[in-house]
């Protein structure tokens, strides 16, 4: 069930009401985890059983550790763990990639391995939840975390739908202990919630959706495009993606909160970064920091020493960029800011960057500030273009295709499309970066005016959506 | 109370104004590309660029003389060849690119088949039968003179449906076509009501698109989702020919052709079926190209030049069908120019 869709707000129209009514914490547990499995079977009831083997491995692994003191027979528990869940995201995701990249070796030598390819389809959300239920067995692992003794607990932390199918990727830390105890919404909750579900709706629908048309119908027919119309779909690209995926984490938020359970900020202006570690910092910031917590730390981290390091960070970045699809491409994605990290490390000669946000009191911090955003953006810019094409060979075309100068006749209204865009997503940013909240509205004294606006989003995204098609979310697939 | 309602109502605006200028400039949506003109009804605006998207993305103009992209003035040169496009979307061809549309494209290659200098103009309109095309010119395209007009038709073009009651009908007198620009003044008020709005916002403009979506797809279905389809069975919606008896078609069929000129028209068939015998045989004087002779062949191959696999739809000719209708045009027109 897509968020962007009318049935989804038909779903929550029954859940909620049924889960407020509910007064034990088992029965709305219960009510949730149904919620769940028919908001995911929605799409393939199959689909379900996947979860369910993911949560029954897992639950039991945890209890065995958790029981189990000898270390080797402990590390054991792990490594089914982890090979029962890779596996099946190997499986799923990843054995055709590698079928054919080995094929293409094989064929050099006459080879055929065709027959081996697998007719399956990819799980939606399969990345997510696996990488969700690997940090439960890790942290009991290293004893960071006692096991749930109830499985239905599990069960839900597994599957809770507004987070289940792309994020935030939540450790079972935060999460667990919250659905541990009944859940019930504060106030603060309920308003902070709707603002996030209607602003993360006007996100992914109104800017993330429209723009994307504009990338598909280029970046499907390249050869048709001139250069400006096509580094004009790059642009749009970073804009839908950015909307896109931040509409969603805010709404599976806004989700949450409506059920009283708070989920990690997944987006932080990331476009106002002004260096490429500040920007892994602001994007999809529950994989970075998996990905920093459970692949970067036990490598070695920064502990042993400068070359290891760097060897570090880029077998993070590029296994993160794997873990995006299937594909080269996003590989070389990784590895792109595996060495813009590495650069900018290197520039930094060991001086710590801090967490501050930029420094607008004046007129030549703001321009030096505008300047390194700018420089940051068109850095993270060009590696869109890698992320976006489904193939190397699409890749080298859109190059050719922008090197190959050729004028449009539309240049000033893609102009305008793209400053329009752009201008929008800025002021939502600023007013979050300003006001450091996503529920800015809230900060507004008038009860109307947040009512009235509101209502004016939900009214526009609603028009929109009855008469286009809803577009699922890009991240789907990952 | 009373103060907090008045400052939502005031948010409201500001809100929707906002999302209106954001939707208007950034291609979301457009204002209604159609106005009323008293004298011969529905017409297209004048001096408006268009941004669709549809199964691809359209991209062009209104020009100021009221048709589709480039502005060819009433006035011509003696030397000049001029053709003018009469059709229904598939002329219109607003899912594409003004540079990619077979008119574009035409006009480039038959100047240069030619060594003359050929004017395009493009009179298509979306949901046009016969009847409309034979109003559209008489009242608007003899005004620009052209050497010849293309007429784009389908089998089910010969059976006007007039849905639309502010488009000029064709009655018979003495056995002639007529064309009659008289309209129900309920309907010309209903439109005028509505018109401010529609022409001057995008939002109005989306919310009809909305409501005229529900006369093809059922409201539950777009509410419901895969919900709908639990409890209902599919219902197919598209047209089938096997409803159509092809040789009864309406009498103001032979009297509209009739009254065209054999000289001067070419009927092209732009389905990707034959034309029935039976409506063929009505054109037997006409010059007549068979598209469906390029698109046909070509229909299940990767390169199908109907198949939209961005939006994974299939219909109108995509860039591919584009211009495999215009090497057709222009290999089939010389001769008939030339003779």
């Amino acid at each position: 069930m897509l968020f962007n869709s009318f049935i989804f707000f038909f779903f929550l129209g029954i859940v909620l009401p049924v889960f407020y009514v509910l007064n034990t914490k088992t029965s709305k547990n219960l009510w949730l985890l149904f919620a769940s499995y028919f908001f995911y079977g929605y799409w393939d009831i199959r689909f379900c059983s996947l979860l369910v083997l993911s949560t029954v491995i897992d639950f039991f692994i945890g209890q065995a550790m958790d029981r189990e003191e000898n270390p080797t027979k402990r590390k054991r528990l792990l490594m089914v763990s982890l090979f029962s869940n890779l596996g099946i995201l190997a499986v799923f995701k990843y054995f055709n990639f590698f079928i054919d990249s080995f094929q293409a070796v094989v064929s050099q030598f006459g080879g055929d391995l065709d027959f081996l390819h697998l007719n399956i389809i990819l799980p939606v959300g399969i990345s997510f939840y696996t990488f969700q239920t690997l940090s439960y067995t890790i942290d009991i692992y290293r004893g960071q975390l006692k096991p749930t003794k109830n499985f239905l607990d599990f069960a839900l932390f597994v599957s809770f739908f507004p987070q289940l199918v792309a994020g935030p990727i939540e450790r079972a830390s935060n999460l667990l202990p919250a659905l541990s105890e009944k859940l019930s919404p504060s106030k603060e909750q309920i308003k902070q919630g709707i603002i996030l579900i209607i602003t993360g709706l006007f996100r992914k629908v109104m800017i993330g959706d429209t723009s994307g048309r504009y990338v598909d119908t280029i970046f499907g027919n390249i050869e048709y495009y001139s250069s400006v119309e096509l580094l004009f779909a790059l642009f749009m690209f970073s804009i839908q993606i950015y909307a896109d995926f931040s509409g969603y984490s805010r709404i599976a938020r806004g989700c949450s909160k409506l059920l009283g359970v708070e989920l990690m900020i997944n987006f932080e202006q990331p476009y106002m970064s002004r260096n490429i570690t500040e920007f892994w910092r602001r994007w999809h910031i529950s994989l970075s920091s998996w990905l920093r917590d459970y692949l970067y730390i036990p490598l070695g981290g920064n502990r042993k020493g400068e070359t290891r390091t760097y060897i570090n960070n880029m077998i993070t970045m590029l296994l993160g960029g794997l873990w995006h699809g299937a594909s080269w491409n996003f590989v070389i994605w990784g590895g792109l800011h595996g060495i813009y990290l590495a650069i900018h490390k290197l520039s930094l000669r060991g001086k710590r960057i801090g967490r501050e946000n930029a420094d607008f009191s004046s007129l030549p911090s703001s321009l030096k500030a505008i300047g390194q955003m700018a420089f940051t953006f068109i850095l993270v810019l060009f590696t869109w273009l890698f992320f976006r094409s489904t193939s190397w060979e699409m890749t080298t075309a859109y190059f050719q295709g922008i090197i190959d100068w050729r004028p449009t006749e539309y240049g000033g209204r893609f102009l305008i499309i793209a400053l329009v865009y752009a201008a929008v997503v800025i002021l939502m940013d600023v007013l979050e970066y300003t006001q450091r909240t996503h529920t800015y509205l809230l900060n507004m004294k008038s009860v109307g005016a947040i009512i009235g606006i509101l209502v004016g989003l939900l009214l526009s995204t609603f028009i929109y959506m009855f008469q286009a098609d809803p577009l699922p979310f890009i991240y789907f697939q990952f | 109370m009373i103060k907090q309602i008045v400052i939502g109502l005031l948010a409201l605006g500001v809100t929707l104004l906002c999302c209106e200028f954001f939707v208007r400039y950034s291609g979301i949506g457009m204002v209604s590309t159609s106005n009323f003109d008293p004298e011969i009804g529905k017409v297209n605006r004048t001096s408006l660029d268009f941004l669709m998207f549809n199964e691809g993305m359209g991209m062009g103009t209104f020009n100021e003389f009221g048709y589709l992209g480039k502005a060819y003035p009433k006035d011509r040169s003696p030397q000049t060849l001029r053709l003018a496009l009469l059709g229904d979307s598939y002329v219109a061809g607003m899912q594409v690119m003004e540079r990619h549309h077979f008119r574009s494209l035409l006009e480039d290659q038959l100047s240069e088949a030619l060594k003359q200098k050929v004017e395009v103009l493009n009179f298509g309109m979306p949901g046009a039968d016969l009847e409309d095309c034979y109003c559209v010119k008489e009242n608007l395209v003899n005004g620009f003179a052209p050497d010849y007009y293309l007429f784009f038709v389908s089998a089910f073009d010969f059976f006007p449906k007039h849905t639309d009651p502010l488009s000029p009908k064709v009655s018979i007198e003495n056995g002639k076509a007529i064309v009659d620009n008289n309209f129900p003044q309920a309907a010309i008020d209903r439109y005028e009501s509505i018109q401010p709005y529609i022409q001057n916002s995008a939002l109005v403009d989306m919310m009809r698109k909305g409501t005229k979506k529900t006369k093809s797809v059922p409201l539950a279905s777009i509410l419901f989702d895969k919900v709908y389809t639990w409890f209902a069975p599919p219902v197919d919606m598209s047209e089938s020919s096997e409803a159509y008896d092809f040789s009864s078609y309406p009498e103001i069929i032979p009297a509209m052709i009739g009254t065209l000129d054999p000289s001067q028209t070419i009927f092209v068939n732009r389905n990707k079926e034959p034309l029935p015998a039976e409506l063929k045989e009505l054109l037997t004087d006409f010059p007549f190209i068979d598209v469906s002779t390029v698109i046909a062949p070509r229909l299940d191959s990767v390169d199908s030049p109907i198949s939209w696999p961005i939006t994974n739809r299939v219909g109108h000719w995509n860039l591919i069908g584009h211009q495999l209708v215009a090497d057709q045009l222009t290999k089939e027109l010389q001769p008939i120019i030339k003779q």
